[in-house]
């Protein structure tokens, strides 16, 4: 199966996004990484050619970074980033 | 030095992984067909019939649309139906908290850097962005057939034009807010509305969902039943996107309504 360079790049981009979320130290910041790999997604829907599932995914990808916000504030008094350190 | 040392195993074990299940799936790719390929299963048995067929029967020129509000709509209205049970089942587990008080700011002025989200970029910025959100979303929904998007879409848009506004300045004002319950009925109401259109051809003598038997046109032309399909699918649009809308609605709230941001 030939595999276009942009999506091999896209692949590589997603799998690195991926790596840093999981390694890195602030939850906040892993969030924004996040929302990152849901933009990677949806240029890698656009390339293969389901624009409708690009557009899902760019409108979700955004909602779904602000209830991870607002649930990051909502546990902060248990200290979940003090675990994470 | 403790932490240093497990994050380094989390980084070499991450490694092991990714190592391993890439080369798998290059070496699985392999055998795969290419995407869009016209000879895998996929694309030889139904996929052409809708391509054939789909501008023809329902004048919608966006075959996804057509396939899910039409063909595949009894599949979509259990979408809708999963969406709203997600919105009420989150709402059971936190009904019971207590709600966290928040107190009424008159002016915005005085109290902006004390926010939770915001500050002056963000509040001079948001003021520009969500009316055009809330036009592209109701763009969305009725160019559903025509181009990108279609009723979950439009309702996600709208949503995000009210999320918008809610978090950033009148998280303290506490003005122009929907009470979470309100937002469920909302919700619930766009999954009665789908419902209904499926109902409504079954007085017709039809069966569930099928557009061709809608009450509106009397004619038995082939063109107007083009017509009715097109109706269908836009009331199917218009119920999704406010169930949509309601769900997202109501999670905020729920949690938003729980979460203590002074601290």
């Amino acid at each position: 199966m030939p595999i276009l360079l942009l999506e091999g790049l896209l692949l590589i981009a997603m799998i690195a996004i991926a790596a840093a979320i999981i390694l890195g130290k602030k939850l906040l910041a892993a969030t924004v990484i996040y929302c990152g790999f849901s933009l990677i997604a949806m240029l890698l829907y656009t390339v293969v050619g389901a624009a409708d599932v690009a557009f899902t995914e760019a409108v979700i990808g955004t909602i779904s970074t602000v209830y991870f916000i607002i649930a990051i504030k909502s546990i902060k008094g248990k200290r979940a980033d003090d675990e994470r350190k | 030095m403790k932490e240093n040392k497990s994050r380094k195993k989390l980084a070499a074990g991450l490694i092991i992984v990714i190592i391993a299940v890439g080369t798998a799936a290059v070496k699985i790719g392999a055998f795969l067909p290419t995407i869009g390929d016209a000879d895998t299963p996929a694309n030889s048995y139904v996929a052409n019939y809708y391509i054939t067929n789909a501008v023809k029967e329902t004048h919608s020129y966006n075959i996804v649309t057509a396939v899910l509000a039409d063909y595949r709509g009894f599949d979509t209205l259990f979408e809708t139906c999963v969406l709203f049970l997600s919105a009420l089942v989150t709402m059971m587990v936190l009904f019971g908290k207590e709600k966290v008080p928040k107190m009424p700011v008159k002016n915005l002025a005085e109290d902006k850097y004390s926010a939770a989200f915001g500050g002056d970029i963000m509040d001079a910025s948001f003021r520009i962005v969500v009316p055009i959100i809330l036009i592209y979303g109701i763009y969305v929904l009725f160019h559903g057939e025509i181009s990108l998007g279609g009723g979950f879409q439009a309702g996600a848009l709208i949503a995000c034009a009210y999320l918008l506004d809610r978090i950033i300045p009148s998280i303290r004002m506490g003005r122009g807010k929907i009470k979470e319950e309100t937002a469920l009925i909302i919700a619930s109401m766009g999954a009665f509305f789908y419902v209904i259109t499926g109902i409504l051809p079954m007085f017709n003598g039809g069966n569930f969902l099928e557009f061709a038997k809608l009450p509106f046109g009397s004619s038995l032309a082939a063109e107007s039943i083009v017509k009715l399909h097109t109706a269908g699918i836009l009331m199917i649009e218009v119920g999704v996107t406010v169930c949509v809308m309601g769900v997202i609605i109501a999670i905020l709230e729920v949690v938003l309504e729980r979460t203590d941001f002074d601290e």
